[in-house]
């Protein structure tokens, strides 16, 4: 995979979409490049800044269970631990954060490990909720529901469990009776569902059809977007998206700045051009103010969402924000976890972070 | 019975689930196809029987990150794609399937219910497809199915986890005359029934007949294909397949891990031994000792003392 990881993933049914829109608006029209932008290869990928890193951050949290090394989990905040049960996706965006891992599909006996620290002395009072991600777990169905199972059974501490996919927006016909009951309403348990919707034009019929079977399902489903040059970066498609996740129901919780990881410079905005957006989204009154997203920068040291006086100093291109993270609890939540190069430690204890700023054409 | 499976994985998974290497990335696979229909990231099967290396060659102009699982020996390199080499290419690739992209499907339910004896016995766990009818004397075991159809009468007792595909008469009267008045043929008494064992498969459009005294029998583990007939008091022994067309005589005897070809008849009264091999279109008219293979028509013996591995 990394001889080549280049190589594009693309579902049949987003071929078809991306077909379907090319015939109705033109080749070349904003509307096409906002989803071809999302998935076909460009060469302005080979364009690699100094400054860009292979990975968003460090939060492998490396921990030894009953002698056993779990592999795949990370841990930044208190309540959550995030499991990467594969790197498979239906598929794959340009800008992955998980682009230069290598490939992964865990085993049974890892989920049973896992859903065994979940439930564990040590973590019974802090942790309540797991995000399983990947990849996309919805690909891995069987995988999937060992894991719940391990979880409910194992960890009864565990009040949610969230799994971040794309799969209703990359290949809605994967939604089906089996996932619907492997996700069927609990009791003691909730599922949520992260997923990423970054233009309107993904939300077609068939996605729509998905999303319903599983509202239906009293699953909770929220969209974290990502801003992308040439893909959303204009305020009629925002004003578009979030409007139509309204209408879905589907509640709007990030705008992600893209993050600066190797060769995705070309997809990036500046911080100053997302905070424009998100201004005129949020004050001029054109839409409801119930589908706002926060906008949100995803730095070394977690997400730090911009607020007054969050942007603390510019300098050659790089932005100092400053998060509310205290450094001793992210150190006692994970106990491997390092101050990155770029962090500093304020004097009240909270952590500030340097981060890469993108440019406008 | 299984249905398609929506999973995804590596192509290495799969190497290793086979035992053999990988050539070329390890890369993601979300499904399998078929050679006329194939999708990025799908695992197909290239023959050297129907296929040829330009088939490669096209896959490889045409998709990206296709899994090609092919009994071509491998002089070929593949860019965007790999490829598993192995003897045994189509088994392999239903094998990968069955592992990864396929599930039992259990149903378990009675669809037809005015048609089935109130008398006869149903085990736990059984389907029955629609329009099957059952008489009164029969039994059925537990997690057999029966598909649509089916006609199932007199003395007949069938095993467990068997299948039973559509269209088949299982209790057929046999062609049992007394041809000795050439004006008359008497119909001779059949008084026997139909015993089926245990994990048997029947296919669609068959007929098996009941016994005269005793019963016709299926051992364990019979698996025969579609348009079979089976004449009254067969003994078919266990493991042994006989492949689609066939027809066996009455009173014939097929020793264990026999295999018959599709188009054979064997006449009546005919002994076949133990692990014995009838090709195809064969006529059998003579008794078969064990382990011979037999061709020709007239069956003739052209292998004997054949070792049970071959």
């Amino acid at each position: 995979m990394n001889k080549n990881k280049n190589r594009e993933v693309i579902s049949e049914y987003l071929k078809t979409l991306i077909k379907d829109i090319e015939n109705k608006f033109g080749i070349d029209s904003p509307e096409v490049l906002s989803l071809k932008k999302q998935y076909y290869y460009s060469e302005l990928e080979e364009n690699i800044l100094e400054k860009e890193t292979n990975k968003h951050y460090e939060a492998d949290a490396q921990i030894i269970f009953k002698n056993k090394k779990i592999f795949n989990i990370e841990r930044l905040y208190r309540r959550t631990l995030v499991i990467e049960i594969t790197s498979v996706c239906a598929s794959r965006c340009r800008w992955c954060l998980r682009a230069n891992y290598k490939p992964i599909i865990m085993n049974n006996e890892e989920f049973d490990l896992i859903a065994e620290y979940c439930g564990s002395q040590e973590n019974k009072d802090d942790l309540k909720e797991v995000l399983i991600t990947g990849g996309d777990p919805l690909m891995l169905p069987d995988k999937l529901h060992y894991l719940i199972e391990a979880i409910i059974n194992k960890a009864p501490n565990i009040k949610i469990i969230r799994i971040g996919s794309r799969l209703i927006f990359q290949d809605p016909k994967r939604i089906d009776s089996k996932l619907l009951y492997i996700l069927r309403p609990r009791e003691n348990i909730k599922f949520e569902i992260g997923t990423q919707v970054n233009s309107y034009l993904e939300i077609t019929k068939d996605a729509e059809l998905a999303l319903k079977k599983l509202l239906s399902n009293n699953i909770t489903i929220y969209n974290q977007s990502v801003l992308l040059k040439g893909v959303n970066d204009n305020l009629d498609f925002l004003i578009e998206l979030y409007d139509k996740l309204r209408y879905l129901n589907i509640e709007s919780h990030y705008l992600f700045h893209c993050v600066p990881l190797k060769g995705m410079q070309h997809h990036r905005t500046s911080v100053d051009k997302g905070l424009r957006l998100i201004k005129q989204l949020t004050s001029r009154g054109l839409f409801s103010g119930r589908s706002k997203p926060m906008f949100t920068l995803m730095t070394d040291i977690g997400k730090i969402t911009l607020y007054e006086n969050t942007i603390q100093a510019r300098k050659d291109h790089f932005i100092l924000l400053k998060s509310e993270y205290l450094y001793s609890e992210r150190c006692k939540w994970n106990k491997n976890w390092k101050l990155p190069r770029n962090a500093i430690v304020n004097a009240d204890g909270t952590m500030s972070v340097w981060y890469l700023d993108g440019c406008d054409d | 019975m299984f249905k398609e499976k929506y999973n995804a994985v590596y192509a290495s998974e799969i190497a290793d689930y086979l035992k053999k290497q990988l050539t070329g990335d390890n890369i993601e696979i979300h499904s399998f196809k078929d050679i006329n229909n194939i999708e990025d990231n799908s695992v197909v099967c290239v023959l050297k029987q129907i296929h040829n290396i330009e088939t490669l060659k096209w896959i490889d102009d045409n998709y990206n990150n296709i899994l090609i699982i092919t009994d071509i020996e491998n002089k070929f390199s593949l860019i965007k794609n790999s490829y598993i080499f192995t003897q045994f290419a189509f088994q392999d690739f239903l094998k990968i399937i069955k592992f990864f992209f396929a599930e039992k499907e259990e149903i378990y339910s009675i669809l037809s219910t005015e048609t089935i004896n109130k008398n006869a016995i149903l085990d736990k766990n059984i389907f029955i497809g629609y329009n099957v009818i059952i008489g009164e004397d029969v039994i059925v075991g537990s997690e057999t199915k029966i598909m649509h159809n089916t006609v199932i009468m007199g003395k007949v007792k069938i095993g467990n986890n068997c299948l039973i595909k559509s269209n088949t008469l299982i209790g057929s009267l046999g062609f049992v005359y007394n041809f000795e008045n050439k004006n008359e043929f008497e119909v001779m008494p059949q008084l026997g029934g139909i015993e089926i064992k245990n994990n048997v498969l029947i296919g669609s459009n068959n007929s098996i007949e009941i016994g005269f005294i005793g019963n016709t029998l299926l051992e364990e583990n019979v698996k025969i294909d579609d348009l079979v007939q089976i004449g009254s008091n067969a003994i078919i022994k266990r493991n042994t397949i006989i492949a689609a067309g066939s027809v066996i005589c009455r009173n014939v005897i097929i020793g264990e891990n026999c295999w018959i070809a599709p188009k054979v008849c064997i006449k009546e009264n005919v002994l076949i031994g133990d692990n014995c091999i009838i090709g195809m279109g064969s006529v059998v008219i003579n008794n078969i000792p064990d382990n011979s293979v037999v061709v020709g028509v007239p069956g003739k013996i052209i292998k004997s003392n054949k070792n049970i591995k071959d």
